[in-house]
């Protein structure tokens, strides 16, 4: 029998709509990512799904950004005080303030680049099987654990704070079965978006069995 | 050989500030190169569209603290 009347597919819709809101692409900045297209991890399984990819807000970066900033003006003040000898009583040579200054740029400029790759390489990823989180605390240690979501318990937000509230972001708590480890996402944008969507998939994963 | 070594430094202090710089210097290049493996490795772990942007930083930094080192070389 032909069909009078077929209804268009609401969720197919509601889905389009939370990924052009949420942003699809892992881009250099991003820190939310719902079903990013373009990102891949090494131990990713066929037909594994990334459904999150989360960093802390960006707006947490705000204090070595303003240290890096206080560097960078930091010479305009130091170094002709250094080089006036009515000021500084040793007399140093040009080339030696000069090189001083090129340490000094290249140095903040270090101290940018490895916080920034501290604040990027630190990641949560959330699939359609399991939970990663990447804690990139210095330079020469992290840590990467991961858990099924079939073994997430409970997962929950806690926001405080002006700036936290103002720019929505908070820190999630998943709590995981038995002696494994619970995870942390911490600064994390969209909590509230966040909670729901592993509430969601644990849901779907106990639907399935 | 000592003995001019000890009167350059007498007539020119400054070229054991040198001496000094050069060795933190090369371990410097030594930081420049760690931070670019990790970035390498990390990148390895996750694969994202500004990976490819992120390993270029990490190369021009290590680019920067060898012209720094050859830069102490030509200028003090």
């Amino acid at each position: 029998m032909p069909d009078i009347f077929i209804a268009p597919n609401k969720n197919k819709d509601t889905n389009k709509s939370l990924v052009s809101s949420l942003g699809a692409k892992a881009k250099l900045f991003s820190a939310f990512s719902f079903m990013p297209e373009d990102l891949h991890f090494n131990t990713q399984e066929p037909g594994e799904t990334v459904i999150l990819f989360i960093r802390a807000h960006f707006v947490s970066n705000f204090s070595w950004l303003f240290t890096g900033l206080l560097l960078l003006i930091t010479p305009f003040f130091l170094f002709p005080v250094i080089s006036d000898p009515t000021i500084f009583p040793i007399i140093i040579p040009p080339n030696y303030i000069l090189f001083a200054e090129l340490l000094w740029y290249m140095a903040t400029f270090s101290f940018l680049f490895v916080q920034f790759i501290l604040w990027y390489f630190t990641i949560s990823i959330v699939t359609t099987e399991r939970i990663i989180d990447i804690d990139f605390d210095n330079l020469l240690h992290k840590d990467i654990a991961e858990t099924r979501i079939t073994r997430v318990e409970d997962v929950d937000s806690q926001t405080g704070g002006f700036i936290p509230s103002l720019f929505d972001y908070g820190d999630v708590f998943v709590q995981t079965a038995g002696t494994a480890e619970n995870f942390e996402f911490l600064k994390a944008p969209h909590p509230q978006q966040i909670v729901k969507i592993i509430n969601q998939l644990v849901g779907k994963e106990e639907e399935n069995g | 050989m000592i003995e001019s070594f000890i009167q350059s430094i007498i007539t020119n202090p400054f070229i054991l500030i040198k001496i000094a710089l050069l060795i933190l210097l090369f371990f410097y290049i030594a930081f420049g190169v760690i931070v670019y493996q990790q970035v390498l490795i990390m990148t390895k772990i996750v694969d994202t569209q500004s990976s490819a942007t992120v390993i270029l930083l990490a190369l021009f930094h290590l680019l920067g603290t060898v012209l720094i080192f050859i830069g102490a070389l030509i200028l003090l």
